[in-house]
This record gives C-alpha cells, sequence and structure tokens, in this order.
C-alpha cells in the first residue's frame, strides 16, 4: 500500500505577475463599464425628471459624433452604440473583456456575476426605446455592477492586504 | 526476372576523403533546431564507406540518433537546443571509389517488366511529373526504343537544351519550370531528366552528392532501373552515361531533390533563416580528415 | 415524441433500433423526455445554455466573440458492461504505449521501423537516456473511439501531448443534471473523482511532500482557457502564463508573484513549445529541476503513422492481443498498400501524420471529385506525408433541435480521459467526452466546429 501523499494546495496564495495584470484590467473594465452606466443613467433620469423624450437624450451628451470612434452617420444610434456595439467604448464591451479577465484571476462567482451583468443587455430588446427604458435598465446594470462588487469584496480580494504600490509597480514591469 | 546486380568493376578503388560545411544565419535567436542531414556516403556497390573519420557535428552542438531511411540513406537527425543565431554544420568521410564498368546489355523498352518497387519511381513526385514533359520527352528520345538508348536520348537532350545557369532556380523549381525556362543547375537538369524518363517508362531516382574533382558545392545527377543491373548512373547536367566512377561521391538517393536535400530541418524562432555560406572539398591524399577540416573551410569566409 | 422523429433510419443509432424501437438501456431517459414535453424541453434546454454561458462554459475560437461550448443536453449512456471493455482496453493501451517510450528513449526499441520513429516531427534525439520522474512518460491520455454498434468500439486516433476535453466532460454532465433532473430518474450513474486522482497523480511524481504545482497556460485568450481555468480552480494549483516563470540562479523553475516569487516543482502544461514559453525551461527539465506532465516526447506515438504499430506494441510489452480493435489503416511507404489505396480512394480516409484537431483528415467520399483528384495526385507525390484509413460508418445519436422541437440524428465520437500516476496506476474517467458532428459530416471535432453531449456510464 502507497502511503497517499498531497501537493501543496495554494491558488490564492500566490497571485502571479500575469493574474495582477488581469486584475488591473479587470478594474479598469469594470471601472469604464460603471462610467458609461452612469453617464447614460443620469441624463435618462433628467429626460424622465423633464418629460422629455429621447432626443432629448442624445442631445443632452453632446456631439455623439465626437465620441471617439462613433461614426457620423451613427449618432442616431449613439445610445445603442454606448450600450451594446462599440468595440472600446461600450458597456457591453467592457463588461466582456472584463470578463476575459474575470476568467484569470476570479472564482467562478464573479464570473457568474459578471456574466448575469453581460445578460441585461443580449436580452431580447434590450434596447431602450425611451428615456425610462434606458433608466430603468441602467439601474439594472448598476445594481447587477453592486453584485459584482460584492463579490470581489467577499471573495478572495480582501483577503489579501494588497499595497497599491506593489501592484502598480509589477504592471509596469509587465 | 532475375535481378543480377554488380558486373566486373575497374581493379582498383580509390580512397578519398571529403569535408563539408555550411553556415546558416537568424534574424532573431533561435531556441530550437531540428536538423536532418543526409551527407554520409551512401554504401553501394560504386563505392564503400570506410570507416573511423566519417563524422557530423553542429555548432552549437545538438543531441544526434543516426538511423537508415527507407532507401538506404543514413540520416544523422541533430536537435539544437542551445539558443544561437549561427548554426554551423560539418561532415567529413573517407569512401572508396570504385570505377563503373561499362554497361553493354541493353533491351528494348517494350520488353522490360518492371516490378511494383519501382513503381514509385515511374509515377510523379513533387518535383518531376512526367505528365509536365511528355511532348519534349518524344522530341528527346525520338526513335529510340531500347533503354540505353531511351536513357542516353534524354540525357543529351537535356544537356544540350538547357542552359546552365545559377540564380534562376530554387529549391521548389519543377521539371515543368525547367522545362518552360530552359535553363537552371544540376538539380533541375537531373529533376528535368527524371521527369522524362519515367514519362517512358524508364523508373528514374535523383542522386545527391559531390563531383569529386570539382568540389565546393554539392551535385545531382540521377540513376535509372536496367532490369539486370539494377541502379545505373547517367548526369544530365554533364551530358553523360558512361561516369567515371571516381568522379562521383554520393550521398542519398530518392525520388527528387525534395526526400533528400542534404540538410533540411526546422527552427523555432522568431525570425528567418538563410543559408550564408556552404562548400565542399574532396582530398586524394589525406590519411584523416576531422570536423576541424571541414571547419576550417569557413576561415576567410 | 421523440420516437415519431424519422431518425431511426440510421442503421447504428445509439438510442433507437432501426425499426424505430427505444433500445433497453435508453427506455427510462426516452420516457422522462416525452414526459416532459416539446415546450418544458425548449424551457430546459435554454435553462442549460443559460448556466453554461454564466459560467462563461466556452471554447473560443476568437477571442472576441464569446461563445459557449455548443451542447446535446440529451445525454449519451453506456452500459456498464460496455465501459468495462473500453476502460480495460485504454489503460492497457496506455501502459503500452509508456512502456514503448520508455524504451524509445532509454533502450532498444524494436517494434517500430527507424525510418519511420526517428522520422517524426515529435521524436526528440535531446531525450535519448532522460528518464521521467517515476518512469512514467503519459500521465494524461485521451483517447478518441468510434462505436461500430454491439458494444465495439474501434480506435481512431490517440492523444499524447497536450489531450483537452476533460472538463467538457465534466461540465456538460453537471450543468445538465442540474437543469434537467428528471433525465436521471432509473439510472445508477457511475461516478469518478478527477481532482483525487489528478492531485494524486501529481503528488506521486516529486519527490518532495507538498510539491508546489502549477498549470501553464498559453494566454487567457486561449481556446481552451475554460479548462485551463476551471482545473487549476478543481485541484487547486496556480494558473500561470509562460511570462510569469523562469528558471533561477538554482538552475530550478520560479514562478513571479507578489509577495515573493516561489519554487514550482511541477508543471502541467497545457502549451507544447515550451521553450518559446518559457526558455531554459528545456535544461531544468532535463536536469531534473522539474516534473512536466505530460512529460516531454510523448509527440512521438501522436504520430498518425507510429499509430499502426500500437497493437505490436500492446503484444510485445504485455504479451497479450489488444483489447479494443484500431481502425485498419495504411502505411504508404508499402508500393503494394499505395496501388491499393489509389484503386479505393473513394472509400477512405487520408490522414496528414502530423495533424491534430481534425486538420489534415480528408474523408474522401464524402468531399467532391475534384478535390479528391487533387488529393490523389499530392498522394502520389509525397506518400511519406499520409496514412490512409478505411472508412468506418459508426454510429449516430440524436440531437434535440431548440427551434423546431424536433430531434435529429448526428454522428458522434467518444474521447475518453484517463491519467496514470508515478505507481503505474491507471484511472480511466467514466464516460468520456462525445462530441458530436454538424449536420452531413462525420467529422467530431470541436476545433472543426461540431458540439458535445454528456456521457453517463449507467448500471
Amino acid at each position: 500500500m502507497v502511503e497517499p501523499r498531497s501537493i501543496s494546495v495554494s491558488s490564492d496564495r500566490w497571485l502571479t505577475d500575469s493574474r495582477v495584470y488581469s486584475l488591473i484590467w479587470l478594474g479598469r473594465w469594470l471601472e469604464r463599464a460603471d462610467n458609461i452606466a452612469r453617464v447614460i443613467n443620469t441624463f435618462a433620469r433628467i429626460a424622465v425628471e423633464s418629460g422629455a423624450d429621447m432626443l432629448t437624450l442624445q442631445q443632452s451628451l453632446g456631439n455623439a459624433a465626437a465620441i471617439r470612434g462613433i461614426r457620423v452617420e451613427d449618432a442616431g444610434q449613439s445610445l445603442e452604440m454606448l450600450l451594446r456595439y462599440h468595440e472600446a467604448s461600450s458597456i457591453y464591451h467592457s463588461l466582456h473583456t472584463a470578463r476575459s479577465n474575470a476568467t484569470h484571476v476570479g472564482t467562478v462567482e464573479l464570473i457568474r456575476a459578471i456574466s448575469e451583468t453581460v445578460m441585461t443587455l443580449e436580452r431580447d430588446g434590450a434596447m431602450p426605446a425611451s428615456p425610462l427604458e434606458a433608466l430603468l435598465l441602467t439601474n439594472e446594470i448598476l445594481e447587477r455592477l453592486d453584485a459584482v462588487y460584492k463579490v470581489i469584496d467577499d471573495s478572495w480580494f480582501h483577503q489579501e492586504a494588497l499595497s497599491e504600490e506593489e501592484v502598480y509597480r509589477r504592471f509596469v514591469q509587465q | 526476372m532475375q535481378t543480377q546486380l554488380g558486373g566486373p568493376l575497374a581493379p582498383e578503388p580509390v580512397p578519398v576523403h571529403f569535408a563539408y560545411v555550411a553556415r546558416y544565419e537568424y534574424s532573431d535567436v533561435v531556441v530550437q533546431n531540428d536538423n536532418f542531414l543526409r551527407l554520409s556516403p551512401y554504401d553501394d556497390r560504386y563505392q564503400t564507406p570506410a570507416g573511423g573519420g566519417s563524422e557530423v557535428a553542429t555548432v552549437p552542438a545538438g543531441r544526434r540518433i543516426t538511423y537508415p531511411d527507407r532507401l538506404g540513406n543514413v540520416v544523422n537527425r541533430i536537435r539544437i537546443t542551445a539558443p544561437h543565431r549561427e548554426l554551423i554544420i560539418a561532415a567529413t568521410g573517407r569512401v572508396c571509389l570504385n570505377d563503373h564498368a561499362p554497361v553493354l546489355d541493353d533491351a528494348p523498352l517494350a520488353s522490360i517488366a518492371y516490378g511494383l518497387d519501382a513503381q514509385e519511381f515511374l509515377t510523379a513526385s513533387l518535383l518531376a511529373d512526367p505528365e509536365t514533359v511528355r511532348a519534349a520527352a518524344r522530341e528527346a528520345v525520338g526513335s529510340a526504343t531500347t533503354l540505353l538508348e531511351t536513357v542516353s536520348g534524354v540525357v543529351r537532350w537535356v544537356h544540350d537544351n538547357i542552359r546552365y545557369e545559377r540564380g534562376n532556380t530554387s529549391v521548389n523549381t519543377t521539371a515543368a519550370d525547367v522545362l518552360q525556362s530552359r535553363s537552371g543547375v544540376c538539380q533541375d537538369m537531373t529533376h528535368l531528366g527524371l521527369a522524362m524518363l519515367r514519362a517512358y517508362g524508364v523508373p528514374a531516382r535523383y542522386v545527391s552528392g559531390l563531383l569529386t574533382r570539382q568540389p565546393g558545392e554539392t551535385h545531382a545527377w540521377l540513376e535509372f532501373l536496367h532490369p539486370e543491373r539494377g541502379w545505373l548512373p547517367a548526369d544530365p547536367t554533364r551530358g553523360i552515361m558512361e561516369l567515371n566512377g571516381t568522379d562521383y561521391l554520393k550521398f542519398a538517393v530518392g525520388r527528387d531533390y525534395s526526400e533528400v536535400p542534404p540538410v533540411s530541418g526546422s527552427f523555432v524562432s522568431k525570425g528567418e533563416g538563410w543559408l550564408n555560406f556552404t562548400t565542399a572539398e574532396v582530398f586524394f591524399d589525406r590519411e584523416t580528415v576531422s570536423v576541424d577540416d571541414a571547419l576550417a573551410l569557413l576561415e576567410g569566409n | 415524441m421523440l420516437t415519431d422523429t424519422s431518425t431511426a433510419g440510421h442503421p447504428l443509432n445509439e438510442c433507437l433500433n432501426p425499426d424505430g424501437s427505444v433500445k433497453p438501456v435508453y427506455r427510462n431517459l426516452v420516457n422522462a423526455i416525452d414526459s416532459l414535453g416539446v415546450p418544458e424541453l425548449q424551457r430546459r434546454w435554454g435553462d442549460a445554455n443559460h448556466r453554461a454561458a454564466l459560467d462563461a462554459f466556452t471554447f473560443m475560437l476568437d477571442p472576441r466573440e464569446f461563445r459557449t461550448v455548443p451542447t446535446d443536453w440529451m445525454p449519451r449512456l453506456i452500459p456498464e458492461g460496455e465501459w468495462d471493455v473500453i476502460s480495460r482496453g485504454v489503460a492497457q493501451r496506455l501502459k503500452a504505449i509508456n512502456r514503448f517510450l520508455l524504451d524509445l528513449y532509454c533502450g532498444e526499441q524494436e517494434v517500430v521501423p527507424p525510418d519511420v520513429m526517428y522520422s517524426c516531427q515529435y521524436f526528440n534525439p535531446e531525450l535519448l537516456d532522460y528518464r521521467p520522474a517515476r518512469d512514467v512518460f503519459v500521465h494524461i491520455y485521451g483517447i478518441d473511439l468510434v462505436h461500430m454498434g454491439d458494444g465495439r468500439y474501434v480506435i481512431l486516433e490517440d492523444n499524447l501531448r497536450i489531450p483537452s476535453g476533460i472538463t467538457y466532460q465534466m461540465k456538460s454532465a453537471e450543468i445538465g443534471l442540474g437543469a434537467i433532473p428528471e433525465l436521471a430518474a432509473g439510472y445508477d450513474i457511475i461516478p469518478y473523482d478527477i481532482r483525487a486522482a489528478y492531485q494524486e497523480m501529481f503528488a506521486s511524481l516529486c519527490e518532495k511532500d507538498s510539491p508546489v504545482c502549477v498549470l501553464l497556460t498559453d494566454s487567457k485568450y486561449g481556446s481552451a482557457f475554460f479548462e485551463h481555468r476551471y482545473l487549476s480552480e478543481l485541484f487547486g494549483i496556480t494558473l500561470v502564463e509562460g511570462s510569469d516563470l523562469y528558471i533561477g540562479a538554482n538552475g530550478r523553475v520560479w514562478a513571479r508573484a507578489m509577495g515573493g516569487d516561489f519554487e514550482v516543482d511541477l508543471i502541467y502544461r497545457r502549451v507544447e513549445d515550451l521553450e518559446l514559453f518559457v526558455p531554459g525551461l528545456t535544461e531544468a527539465y532535463l536536469d531534473h529541476k522539474v516534473v512536466l506532465v505530460n512529460a516531454m516526447g510523448t509527440g512521438a506515438c501522436d504520430d498518425k503513422l507510429v499509430f499502426l504499430w500500437v497493437p505490436d506494441m500492446i503484444e510485445h510489452y504485455l504479451g497479450e492481443p489488444a483489447i479494443l480493435d484500431q481502425a485498419v489503416s495504411y502505411d504508404l511507404r508499402s508500393p503494394a498498400n499505395r496501388e491499393y489505396v489509389l484503386q479505393n480512394l473513394d472509400s477512405l480516409v487520408l490522414k496528414t501524420r502530423q495533424g491534430y484537431g481534425g486538420l489534415g483528415v480528408f474523408i474522401l467520399p464524402d468531399l467532391d471529385k475534384g478535390y479528391r483528384s487533387r488529393l490523389a495526385q499530392q498522394l502520389i507525390e509525397q506518400p511519406q506525408v499520409f496514412i490512409a484509413q478505411e472508412t468506418l460508418d459508426f454510429s449516430q445519436h440524436l440531437v434535440f433541435d431548440e427551434s423546431s422541437g424536433e430531434f435529429e440524428g448526428r454522428y458522434v465520437d467518444l474521447r475518453v480521459f484517463a491519467v496514470q500516476n508515478g505507481h503505474g496506476e491507471v484511472t480511466v474517467f467514466p464516460g468520456g467526452l462525445t462530441r458530436v458532428s454538424e449536420a452531413n459530416s462525420r467529422v467530431t471535432n470541436n476545433s472543426s466546429g461540431g458540439s458535445c453531449k454528456p456521457s453517463w456510464v449507467v448500471r
């Protein structure tokens, strides 16, 4: 009979450089999604409270064509672009990329929480047709994002005393 | 049909030594370099490899395994993992060359039935497809009906119609390309000869080796299958059939160049690689030859 | 409803007899499907797909496009008796191949002709005389089988370098059972514990107690990253990229990490060109400073031509006949075989010696005439590049079309996974990964666009 032996079970203890890199990008992409959602949410709230329609929302956003990468002919769909379709400046793509980074650093709970947020934008009829729908959608996205942050707080993240200095030192090396 | 190999050979075998060297350069560091070398003397009735002095080496050094391939060529496979941006391959050997006996037995081509083993030397190979040269082959062979007349017609036609010219062809040039451009080097002329012979039902194979009295670079010629005498040589580049056996040092045989290049292989690198320099030397008067002699050929180059 | 479909037409359906009646082992399953009914089945399929998306259960060919593993949630059932033969056959083959590799690198092998063996791209002369830890070359083995009916399985291919897919076996079963538990009613599904088997395998290969093990991935954007992440989390080992590892001054492998770099004892590697990912790793390995799973050099037996001699390896090393048959294959170095293959192109499969992942596989009867004759020409010009295999008419299974609510027949294969630990013990994980072809195709490979199916071994 061979003596059973074990391996060193260690995944949380070792925060390797490449995971630190993914962690930083996870944070950056989540923050980007959060920022875009808050901007849309605020303007949608103003529009709803003033009784204005979607046109006002778009005007409120300013010159949509000036937003990096959005073509002038897409300006009429600027809201959809910001929510769903733009490769770098939409909530959807920010969340998608955040999830890729989460698969590298996070637990399955974190991946699920981000997936839940992504799915709010994948539903049939997810694209809002009125300021009220835009408000409700971004409210939901922000709630889901809060759930994401809670998973981060509750899981391994807060157990590790991360020195900001150390994180950035590693980041610069990459 | 009884295949009888060998016949009366010239009485005096000539011992020679050879040395070969090649240098490859790379634009970025190479972390793995896996090479197949076909630079050892072939063992047949025209030449007998003599032990002690047959050696291959690389700089940087790698791990080697030596094995015979299915056609009897000696292959040295060397895998190098020391990081490098330059690779030197050196080979040396000693071999006794016998003169070729004249071939007198001719036979009508129509009367010869080659066996199944000869089939692969009759069909298309990557660089020598008989279908692509049929018309030219008819012109070369003319009214000849016997084996030796056919081979002679092809060898002479290639020599007379293809201009020896460097730089226009590559290792990927096919017999059809050569026919088109009417120019090439020994390897190209050999491929055209092979394709033409195959078109006439004469099994033919490619030979890679050295011209002992004009070393410097590797040479190529061909062999055709004689139903009674086995594989016999012919050299389309020089336009001759009756070779002086002591002029030729044979490394390997294959269906065409692509199967038996002196050096082939692959490397792992972010950059590209190219042959920077290669040469070979043959010594009729030396007692020994070592890898150092091969490396010395690099001096000044 | 399932039995109403016209899919019983194929003579080798796993689930249905040619007359449309249900095979005995499938009766409970078919009853469960029938009593759920189409609308409920569609809802459950949606639920299972949703769970797959939530967990990012992906096989992404393009990292910009989120793509879950296409899965048909109706399980394939393998009766325990059939499984027993598969399991013994796989273990036997794994042991013979391992013995052969040991002889190839550290002794004298006489089974495979030298020009075949040493011309193989994945034969590595550098490993001559190197004995891997505990003499194990093949720690993880994936073998592709097809079912010819009546419990007879035939081997198509061995996967010995970085066999992938065990996660799909586990995860598809887990999600399917979670979303549609009714399908398991009346079945005793044989369980397995890959966590324990892998951890035991890792530990058995290392000299010291509690060795530090890592899983080396190519990239978080690689197609199989889901598997890399899932397994590293399951085994409790750190997931590393090539850039995390380096060779330290003591010649050992180190990982860069916050709070201090650490030494690595074992790398479960999921990349092929190790030296490109971690310069110097080969030397550290040859110095016995680190254990690699799978060992270097196993690819020599992944070669499709070397495959032809595996039954001889079994006879030679184990002194017994092979338990499982393998597809009849032709060595095209032989003139007689070349002649035969050229005469019978319309009934054969051509494979390139070094292909993998469904690449370089040509099912000639399924190709148009022009393509076939181009391949024939290539075969004449470079016979050494190919092998030929007899085309097999293997089994089909049923897959549910969510939109139409109907079941249809598709070809299926079975990839079975096994591990071998440092004590020479082999564990074959019951079930395997059933891969489903696309409609009108016999190629069942995820890299080629096919889907998968949970597979249960049932008592």
